[in-house]
């Protein structure tokens, strides 16, 4: 006898109403753009609005959702840059959007998101789901464990080698 | 120089995910040691850097069509359709696909806990009702079909966990999500155990309900 034991749909829309926000700073540390942040995030709505999400770790399974749409969409995109590659004979790099803030006092903010922004970009996907997951998502090394279908000795390390990444990015990029 | 096992274990330590006897000599040893503190300081700037960056989408307001999405209200043709065809596919292989449930619950009504009532397509029993934190009226029922929990909402049974069985012997897709562990009665004992204010309500309570059309 198998099982799958998910929300019903009533309680299924509360909880996305309430992990739209953490959804979204999540996919923006993974796709480095706003408005591909927020294409994402409705897609992931969408899959998961069909499938729902398992009363048991639903969260980790959420985030799973995000980071296996994302991680199709990266091949998509890869291919259609090769294409466009070949064709025009300049190369494409995943777009990263300048943060719009007209507000002045932004100016040193919109520098460092850049910078940020470039330092993530150079990680690789593996590195940037687990940080995403852990600094912006907060989630503990278990439930990455259990997303990741990972040992927890494996998601300590990598994302003890994913933060020293980072840091080496950052200060490479200011 | 820090090492690699340093670092995992500063990372480990900015995560909480160190405990007792490790999390203590850590301590110590960061109190010993400027270059573990700076190494330390260097993640934490990070990390923040990375919140912040992350951030930004709580400035970005959330696209209507995301929210409509959530809450049902509208925009749900491409959802409808997506159900549509994952229903079909579902009845298809002969298992079920558990939301949105279409399932007729109105036996809740005037059915007592403890009575079974055998239908056409199998049977239903209610086997519980109570009254959660937020003040509703739940019963915890059991079918040929499925074992759930509906509460009251807008004067009507609205489902809020159920556990459908699935034949094994059917293959099932790629993002179905099965448990590795836990039973039937032990994810829905769970919702009830979080949910249920007090005990479980007597016969005559329920019955008080009925007549009053569980207001």
């Amino acid at each position: 006898m198998s099982e799958r034991i998910v929300f019903a749909d009533e309680v299924l829309r509360r909880y996305l109403l309430n992990e739209v926000k953490p959804l979204r700073r999540y996919a923006l540390s993974l796709t480095g753009s706003l408005d591909d942040a927020d294409d994402l995030v409705q897609a992931t709505m969408e899959k998961v609005l069909v499938n729902s999400l398992p009363v048991e770790a639903p969260k980790a399974w959420l985030l799973r959702v995000c980071k296996n749409l994302w991680i199709d969409e990266i091949r998509k995109r890869k291919i259609r840059n090769h294409d466009e590659y070949a064709e025009e004979g300049e190369a494409v790099t995943l777009a990263v959007d300048n943060p719009v803030d007209p507000v002045e006092q932004q100016f040193e903010d919109n520098r460092r998101y850049d910078a940020i922004a470039s330092a993530l970009e150079k990680l690789t996907e593996d590195h940037r789901v687990i940080l995403s997951m852990v600094v912006v998502d907060g989630l503990s090394y278990a439930q990455v464990a259990d997303a990741l279908e990972l040992p927890v000795g494996t998601v300590m390390s990598r994302v003890a080698r994913a933060r020293s990444s980072l840091r080496k990015n950052i200060d490479g990029e200011t | 120089m820090i090492s690699h096992e340093d670092k995992e274990q500063l990372s480990s330590y900015l995560d909480n995910e160190l405990e007792g006897t490790q999390l203590a000599s850590f301590r110590e040893r960061l109190m010993r040691e400027p270059e573990l503190r700076r190494a330390l300081d260097a993640m934490k700037e990070a990390d923040g850097l990375l919140r912040a960056y992350a951030g930004q989408m709580d400035n970005k307001p959330l696209p209507a069509e995301i929210h409509k999405m959530i809450s049902g209200k509208a925009g749900l043709a491409a959802v409808k359709l997506f159900a549509m065809a994952a229903t079909v596919f579902a009845v298809t292989l002969g298992f079920f696909i558990t939301s949105p449930a279409p399932q007729d619950i109105t036996f809740l009504d005037q059915l007592a806990s403890g009575e079974r009532v055998t239908t056409n397509e199998g049977f239903v029993e209610v086997l519980a009702t109570f009254r959660q934190h937020d003040g509703r009226y739940c019963r915890e029922f059991v079918t040929n079909i499925n074992h759930g929990v509906a509460c009251r909402r807008d004067n009507r049974w609205s489902l809020v966990v159920e556990v459908e069985a699935a034949s094994s012997q059917q293959p099932m897709p790629d993002d179905v999500y099965i448990p590795a562990s836990g039973g039937a009665i032990t994810r829905v004992d769970q919702y009830i155990g979080a949910n249920m204010s007090g005990i479980a309500l007597g016969n005559p309570e329920e019955a008080d309900l009925m007549a009053r059309s569980w207001e």
